[in-house]
């Protein structure tokens, strides 16, 4: 039976030190978490379960992909037809994912992205990060024909039938959980909506998002661009979809 | 001795050598069948070629190549061959195991839940 309810999914790789935080902030709003230790080697899954969350352990580390996956795979294995996803990291404010829902509902959008930088946003960010995500949100929007601001945004509600979609076939290389998921969901003819939330900065441990690890995306994504590699997920199959190019 | 007689034999003992490894890596089972094969047909090759060297300088001459040429472009595009292989293997064996990981791991997670209900 599905649930009605969304499903949190909050990847996490050696975050102790900010998921009890995390999934405090979460249960407290009322939502169901299930927190994806993505093969940690500290006491991440011990906190998130002793916090309230449900856990599911990876036996190995996978990337944000692998683990994001999996989380789907259990919304959907649960009946939830809605996933928000959500970092460990405490950049996402558990009161911005009522305004994620709200957009979702008025708007019916199979992916809704909370941005950083779309119109109020307040997110503070290196230059060589911004001019990164620009030309991220320019590629993005010339092969989904969305407006899309912050195609690297980890904050997203993801519903049905995009969330089956994506517990069968998601982009798993560095940063694919992102920005190719996006092209991914455009190009299959899936409604996105991007609306502008918070967010806090990062408060422990520090990004993956090296310089080096920025370039490297780059020439990916232009690959995935130019050659159409991206990870391909069947369209939706209901009358309300929006098919674009 | 001539260049082209220690051409022959060098290009026969690596045609040997590869040949040989293939075929015991394969009984051993550390190499599988298709694999086994690509490397034998280069160590055919690197032999045939060493051992018929007027035969190679026939090929190379009607293809407007240098007998060395021909050699590097053949056993190239046999390695290139191989690797395409592996590559294809290698991606296959990470996206199963990136499955059978999340399964493992969602099937331990229905199991507690299960006994704790």
């Amino acid at each position: 039976m599905r649930s009605s309810r969304p499903l949190i999914v909050v990847p996490a790789w050696n975050e102790e030190a900010s998921i009890e935080k995390v999934i405090a902030s979460l249960v407290e709003n009322g939502y169901e978490v299930v927190v994806v230790s993505d093969g940690s080697t500290d006491s991440t899954a011990s906190i998130a379960r002793s916090c309230g969350a449900r856990v599911v352990e990876l036996p190995v580390n996978l990337g944000v992909g692998g683990a994001l996956r999996a989380g789907f795979r259990y919304a959907v294995d649960h009946g939830y037809d809605a996933v928000v996803q959500c970092d460990a990291d405490g950049q996402h404010l558990a009161e911005e994912i009522a305004v994620l829902l709200d957009a979702r509902t008025r708007s019916g959008a199979h992916l809704v992205i909370g941005s950083r930088f779309a119109k109020n946003g307040n997110y503070e960010t290196s230059f060589f990060r911004k001019v990164a995500m620009n030309i991220l949100a320019f590629i993005a929007r010339r092969s989904t024909g969305t407006y899309l601001s912050d195609v690297s945004s980890g904050f997203r509600v993801i519903s049905e039938p995009l969330l089956s979609e994506f517990a069968r076939e998601f982009p798993s290389a560095y940063l694919g959980d992102t920005f190719e998921a996006v092209i991914s969901a455009g190009r299959a003819g899936y409604t996105i909506e991007e609306i502008p939330v918070s967010m806090k900065q990062r408060e422990h441990g520090t990004s993956t998002a090296s310089t080096l690890s920025a370039i490297k995306f780059l020439v990916r994504v232009l690959l995935i661009v130019l050659l159409r590699i991206e990870v391909k997920i069947q369209p939706p199959r209901d009358e309300n979809a929006n098919i674009l190019g | 001795m001539s260049p082209a007689g220690t051409q022959t034999i060098l290009a026969v003992v690596a045609g040997v050598i590869c040949l040989f490894t293939a075929g015991a890596l394969g009984r051993r089972r550390q190499l599988s069948l298709r694999y086994a094969a690509g490397w034998s047909l280069l160590g055919l090759s690197s032999i045939v070629f060493g051992c018929l060297t007027p035969l190679l300088d026939e090929i190379a001459s009607g293809l407007n190549l240098s007998p060395a040429g021909l050699v590097v472009i053949v056993s190239s595009t046999l390695v290139l061959a191989i690797l395409f292989m592996v590559s294809v293997s290698v991606v296959r064996l990470q996206r199963d195991v990136q499955d059978l990981v999340e399964m493992v791991a969602l099937l331990k997670t229905k199991v507690d839940e299960e006994s704790k209900s």
